[in-house]
């Protein structure tokens, strides 16, 4: 059996999977993924691969290389369908909702003008994100319509065309922290509390300062985050939730979730139990 | 343990007996941040930019 990852760079959590695989007696080979060359149409041999633990960083080459291995009947996880879902906040939000997820109120606008329709609707404080962007980046809390303005008028001049679509979500007043909840396979192996802090503002992530603790893995948060992920294919994800005054909320789906700084704090080996799992599905 | 230079300062800056391709690290000396391209022979180059759609 023949198995690789695949990557943009080696982040920390790539080295872990690499090791806890090496532990486990498996060496997965490399896939860079700028360096592949896809022949699309003269396929000469069989799949080199049997399955592939996909954790390329950049979405653009994840998706065209998950689709290319797919195509050729290679396990991928995750796969395109999970990529192209959780990396369109609009197409999550939709499923969420569709699945009867308790996720914020939100919109789409493709215009400023229906943006400010949005706010409208919405109020102030609201959020607005890009659809596709990660650790939050160009995540905005808007406080007022003059700050709406200033957001929508920098994305009109300076943003790409998929920054120029506008994706507007209720604010949730939350407990100074969220939550990411782990799911590997049918179980959530662990999750955390991502806690805001001076160097965050009121953004949690991690890589933005925001610091983690343990979170304990009650049925409820089992529960909701096992419903988050009941439309996508089975696999590793990583579920993000909010505490609000009505109960848990789920805002997005992670389909190549970090850990680096989750496992320490929460005991699990987020890493090993992600191989593991991938391991046994390539063994299926 | 071998021993690669840095692209930007000419420093010579070891790399783990485990370092693996497309690993990021900092020049000690100059902080650039760099990415190992090649382990045989050893070579580093200036790490990419996080891209607009880089992310989880």
């Amino acid at each position: 059996m023949k198995l690789a990852i695949c990557y943009t760079i080696i982040s920390a959590e790539n080295k872990m999977l690499i090791d806890s695989a090496k532990k486990r007696g498996v060496e997965l080979s490399r896939i860079v993924d700028g360096e592949e060359l896809l022949c699309l149409t003269h396929r000469e041999k069989a799949p080199e691969y049997d399955a592939i633990l996909q954790r390329s960083v950049s979405f653009s080459r994840s998706q065209s290389l998950t689709y290319y291995y797919e195509s050729l009947g290679t396990l991928v996880l995750n796969p395109f369908h999970a990529a192209r879902v959780c990396g369109d906040k609009m197409q999550t939000s939709i499923e969420l909702a569709k699945a009867g997820v308790p996720t914020p109120k939100t919109f789409v606008a493709l215009a400023p003008d229906a943006a400010r329709a949005a706010a409208a609707k919405l109020g102030f404080p609201l959020v607005m994100k890009p659809v596709s962007g990660s650790w939050a980046r160009m995540v905005h809390r808007i406080n007022d319509r003059d700050a709406l303005d200033a957001a929508l008028e920098s994305r009109e001049e300076m943003g790409s065309p998929g920054q120029k679509i506008y994706y507007l979500q209720e604010h949730v007043e939350k407990p100074g922290r969220d939550i990411r909840a782990f799911v590997v396979g049918n179980e959530v192996i662990a999750a955390i509390y991502r806690h805001s802090t001076e160097k965050s503002g009121w953004i949690t992530n991690t890589g933005r300062g925001g610091t983690a603790s343990k979170c304990e893995v009650t049925h409820e948060l089992s529960e909701l985050s096992l419903r988050a992920v009941s439309f996508l294919p089975e696999g590793i994800y990583g579920v993000d939730l909010m505490e609000s005054a009505g109960g848990m909320v789920v805002h997005e789906v992670n389909h190549t979730t970090e850990f680096r700084n989750s496992s320490p704090v929460t005991g699990v080996d987020i890493g090993d139990r992600m191989v593991e799992y991938f391991i046994s599905r390539a063994k299926r | 343990m071998t021993n690669a230079e840095c692209p930007e300062c000419a420093s010579s800056i070891s790399l783990a007996a485990n370092a693996e391709i497309g690993e990021i690290l900092s020049c000690p000396d100059c902080g650039t941040r760099l990415e190992v391209r090649s382990l045989a022979p050893p070579k580093l180059e200036k790490a990419p930019g996080v891209e607009e759609d880089w992310g989880e």
